[in-house]
């Protein structure tokens, strides 16, 4: 199918300057961590770096926890997007289409969960962990992202907006409740999958608050804690700094940007109401 | 009211036990790591435990120490000042930066995808990056100041300006997101109001104020919400950018707790504090609640 080629405008001249101001904050991030200190800290800024300095990246990975950082966050991202997806489709699903003795009440004391705020849970569940002798070790990292409300949420809002014929049919087959869930209403969820992935690796991903609480041990940190405790000690060494932010970021952008259109969509489906 | 989908030949206690097998698990660690920590902060609240040793029962005290602590009056005037730049701009800017891009031309994606990829990049390394950027020395904000002739500014490290400074770096990451939302909502306005108020003689002003503006009145109230849940608990931003500093001048209450129960590591009155922020965020939901029931418009 031949493309149309979308018209110019005028608005080009207003696009093209708020688009540079989105962007250029992250493009002097990448250059600057290519920058030796001399020229980081020279006025004027440069946007290019004059001569390409890997300095930050090596000292970041031979002075710094940073390899650690890396696996522990990888793994609690992959703990957290696995288990939300595997345990918030499955309730998502059974508040939306099972009728069960306690599922209004449920629902609700899900809803009411949802209203918490992290600050208040923050102490509480620290000293839960320490009782348990788990602050300090990975565990107590990824346990808090195994399932949420707005997981749950999220998943039966879109099991509710599918047609209903269809698994009504596999059921009048013969399909069992777990079949017709894994095998008819999952693959149409795609999207909301999709969505509820995205959201909970860049949340997980990018969470500070509960590592730098609950981890001490410098092996034990993610990318986040270890680089906000990297500023302290390392006060000045703007190069490993930058590196590392650029190591924090960019594997995540790029999963971002393969997901971005059905993230979009999907997102703006769910909160915007539809008709009126 | 949802559909059901009854299995077959399922009895009461069956369908009972299939339901809770699909809703339970995550329905059971939701409520244990968030109801149950939730009473417990409560108890906390009214001790002086400091995270070693047994704890009293000091009743009320924590309660009132918020009540006259200079410093918590302070952390909530900072917090009440963010939410009051914050919130509002977030309205007006997403709501601007979704009708300029509301527009099917060339590059459009591409716009649309620079507005939003501040959202991934963490608070923790957007803090840290601003500090390099909003440098009165030698930062990239300044320079161009400098170069558009006017005074170099101290930003992050002005008690006058951080707080200022802080907000327009947490609109950058967040307004993306906000716009998506405003950009979806967009394409629900109904063609034929608009065509109508053409027709009528409305210029796109007028329109834009008297159709568009109405029309988005439900995703208005989200966002506002939303954004006002994101001010109260802004903390990795602030957190890298400034440390509550200079002299106490970005310091929130949501960082106040942090910087109580952590290094001090008064628990009890950080879980006193915890509960006033839970009390403003109820506050909050109550009212948008009650607004939402007025327009006759559910989000949910």
């Amino acid at each position: 199918m031949a493309r149309r080629r979308l018209p110019f405008s005028r608005r080009h001249l207003l696009l093209m300057p708020l688009a540079l101001l989105f962007v250029l904050p992250i493009l002097q991030l990448v250059s600057s961590s290519f920058m030796s200190t001399d020229e980081i800290t020279r006025s004027p800024p440069k946007l290019v770096p004059g001569r390409l300095d890997l300095g930050g990246y090596q000292r970041l990975f031979t002075e710094t926890g940073i390899v650690h950082w890396f696996a522990n966050t990888v793994l609690v991202s992959t703990v957290a997007v696995v288990s939300h997806l595997v345990l918030c489709s499955l309730a998502g699903y059974g508040f939306a289409r099972l009728s069960f003795t306690g599922r209004a009440p449920a629902f609700v004391l899900v809803l009411l969960t949802s209203m918490i705020p992290p600050q208040l849970l923050l102490i509480p569940t620290y000293v839960m962990f320490a009782r348990a002798g788990l602050t300090d070790t990975l565990a107590a990292a990824f346990l808090p992202w195994t399932a949420s409300a707005f997981g749950i949420f999220l998943m039966r809002q879109f099991f509710l907006s599918l047609p209903v014929e269809l698994e009504e049919s596999a059921a009048l087959d013969g399909c069992g409740t777990l079949r017709t869930f894994v095998y008819i209403a999952l693959p149409l969820a795609r999207p909301a999958l999709v969505t509820l992935a995205v959201l909970t690796l860049i949340s997980s991903w990018n969470d500070l608050l509960w590592p730098l609480v609950a981890i001490d041990a410098d092996t034990h940190r993610t990318l986040q804690s270890g680089l906000a405790g990297f500023r302290g000690i390392h006060h000045t060494q703007w190069p490993e700094l930058m590196a590392g932010n650029v190591v924090a970021t960019a594997p995540l952008l790029a999963i971002f940007l393969l997901a971005q259109r059905q993230f979009v969509a999907t997102v703006t489906g769910t909160v915007a109401p539809h008709g009126s | 009211m949802p559909l059901v989908h009854t299995p077959s030949g399922g009895t009461r206690t069956r369908r009972a036990l299939t339901g809770w097998a699909f809703a339970g698990p995550a329905t059971v660690l939701v409520g244990t790591l968030s109801l149950l920590p939730a009473g417990w902060s409560f108890m906390f609240s009214r001790t002086d435990w400091n995270g070693f040793g047994p704890w009293d029962d000091i009743g009320w005290d924590n309660y009132a120490w918020l009540a006259r602590n200079p410093g918590v009056h302070e952390a909530a005037g900072h917090t009440l000042v963010f939410a009051a730049m914050f919130v509002p701009a977030s309205v007006l800017l997403g709501m601007g930066m979704a009708v300029a891009l509301d527009r099917r031309i060339r590059f459009i994606g591409f716009y649309r995808m620079c507005v939003i990829v501040p959202f991934v990049v963490s608070g923790t390394v957007t803090g840290l990056l601003s500090t390099i950027l909003f440098d009165p020395g030698f930062g990239r904000v300044n320079a161009l100041l400098g170069r558009a002739g006017l005074p170099a500014q101290q930003f992050l490290r002005s008690p006058d300006q951080a707080m200022a400074t802080l907000c327009v770096i947490a609109l950058w990451a967040e307004i993306g997101f906000t716009s998506m939302i405003y950009l979806a909502a967009l394409q629900d306005v109904p063609r034929r109001l608009l065509e109508a108020a053409a027709l009528d003689g409305a210029g796109r002003w007028r329109t834009f104020w008297y159709i568009t503006v109405p029309e988005l009145r439900a995703v208005t109230v989200f966002v506002v919400f939303w954004q006002t849940l994101t001010a109260v608990q802004l903390f990795d931003l602030i957190h890298t950018a400034t440390g509550g500093g200079p002299s106490g001048a970005t310091t929130t209450l949501a960082y106040l707790l942090y910087d109580t129960a952590f290094p001090r590591m008064h628990y009890g009155r950080a879980a006193a504090l915890s509960y006033l922020i839970f009390a403003m965020t109820l506050l909050l939901a109550l009212v948008v609640v009650i607004r939402m029931r007025r327009t006759g418009k559910d989000i949910l």
